[in-house]
């Protein structure tokens, strides 16, 4: 039984539930939170799509059936969390999400944003990628997640997964060393 | 001009071991101070309030759910058993308590019995009892009234006696 095994049998069993939930934050936690910031863009809503998440983890850790990996288990659970968020928000913060300039301007208006021109050139850069070139890229390259995981989170072949995510480092390649 | 920004060096091949560190640098994300350290703190209370709900209904599920489920098995089979074999019993009590019209039902009791009456003898079963009731207070009535009388009578040949005596002392002063 290895440490993931181990620590499923934990999160199951009420005696040892709480000890392995706080190892599981440790674990998780700051991965989960950045994969849900890119999503949600600024701090305030990362933060309590992460705290949703968790709880959601918590109710559910029962019903986990070890199908997928843990890891995979979670990010799923992350993504449909901040698709809900945006969903349940959409017509207070983000009126439409879709368009680039809209995110943009939520997170260039968020306090937790360091935002000098080059990092908003590789946000913008980003934003004009395809939903599943952004996605792709954003989850293999920041969240240095492989793309069998990728691909059993987002439902997407793997080789359609390489695809897309060769192509999107190519364009923002070439974006960035345009002027 | 092919000038490459320092910070987007070649994406293809990428290593970063600081999530946090790579995020900042690369998307200017910024944190909180301790974020993370908070973060956990805040989440762990919500799960543990979680875990108390989750529990309160848990144990209610175990503890007491059973021992209710099975005292209301028994109330209702008690009920039905004393249903079947008592409406005979009930019929003749309350034609000995008619018959009895001295005895008066206690209301109690009287509510304990209409428990087992079904319904379409409910009627029936008031009449009886107020029948029954007023009977017993008629009865109690009359019982008063003759000790009323009796003790009115015995009153009476008090004064009889003190006026007798009255008289009789004051024969004998004159």
């Amino acid at each position: 039984m290895d440490a993931e095994d181990q620590l499923i049998v934990q999160l199951k069993d009420s005696k040892t539930r709480n000890k392995a939930f706080s190892t599981l934050l440790d674990q998780y936690q700051e991965r989960l939170y950045w994969f849900v910031r890119k999503i949600v863009i600024t701090h305030d809503n990362a933060n309590d799509v992460l705290q949703n998440t968790f709880i959601r983890v918590f109710k559910g850790i029962e019903s986990f059936e070890g199908k997928s990996a843990l890891s995979t288990w979670l990010y799923r659970i992350a993504q449909n969390e901040s698709i809900r968020f945006l969903e349940q928000n959409q017509k207070v913060t983000f009126s439409s999400l879709d368009e680039p300039k809209n995110k943009l301007e939520i997170l260039s208006q968020d306090n937790y944003f360091d935002g000098d021109e080059t990092k908003l050139k590789l946000h913008r850069i980003v934003e004009e990628l395809t939903e599943k070139q952004r996605q792709v890229f954003q989850m293999k390259y920041f969240d240095d997640l492989s793309f069998k995981q990728i691909s059993e989170i987002l439902d997407i072949s793997e080789s359609t997964l390489k695809s897309s995510y060769y192509s999107a480092v190519k364009i923002i390649e070439e974006k960035i060393i345009s002027p | 001009m092919n000038h490459k920004d320092s910070s987007f060096n070649s994406f293809s091949d990428k290593k970063t071991e600081n999530s946090t560190k790579l995020h900042q640098e690369k998307l200017g994300y910024e944190l909180p101070d301790n974020y993370f350290a908070n973060s956990k703190a805040e989440i762990l209370q919500s799960v543990l309030a979680e875990e108390k709900v989750k529990k309160s209904i848990f144990r209610l599920n175990t503890l007491y759910a059973y021992p209710i489920a099975a005292s209301i098995v028994l109330l209702i089979g008690f009920t039905v058993w004393m249903n079947l074999h008592t409406p005979n019993t009930i019929v003749n009590t309350n034609t000995s308590i008619v018959e009895a019209t001295d005895v008066q039902v206690p209301e109690d009791e009287m509510l304990i019995q209409s428990l087992l009456v079904e319904d379409e003898q409910l009627d029936d079963f008031v009449d009886e009892y107020i029948v029954t009731q007023a009977i017993a207070e008629n009865n109690k009535n009359e019982e008063q009234i003759e000790n009323l009388l009796i003790n009115s009578l015995l009153i009476n040949d008090t004064l009889l006696d003190n006026y007798i005596e009255d008289n009789l002392t004051d024969v004998l002063i004159l």
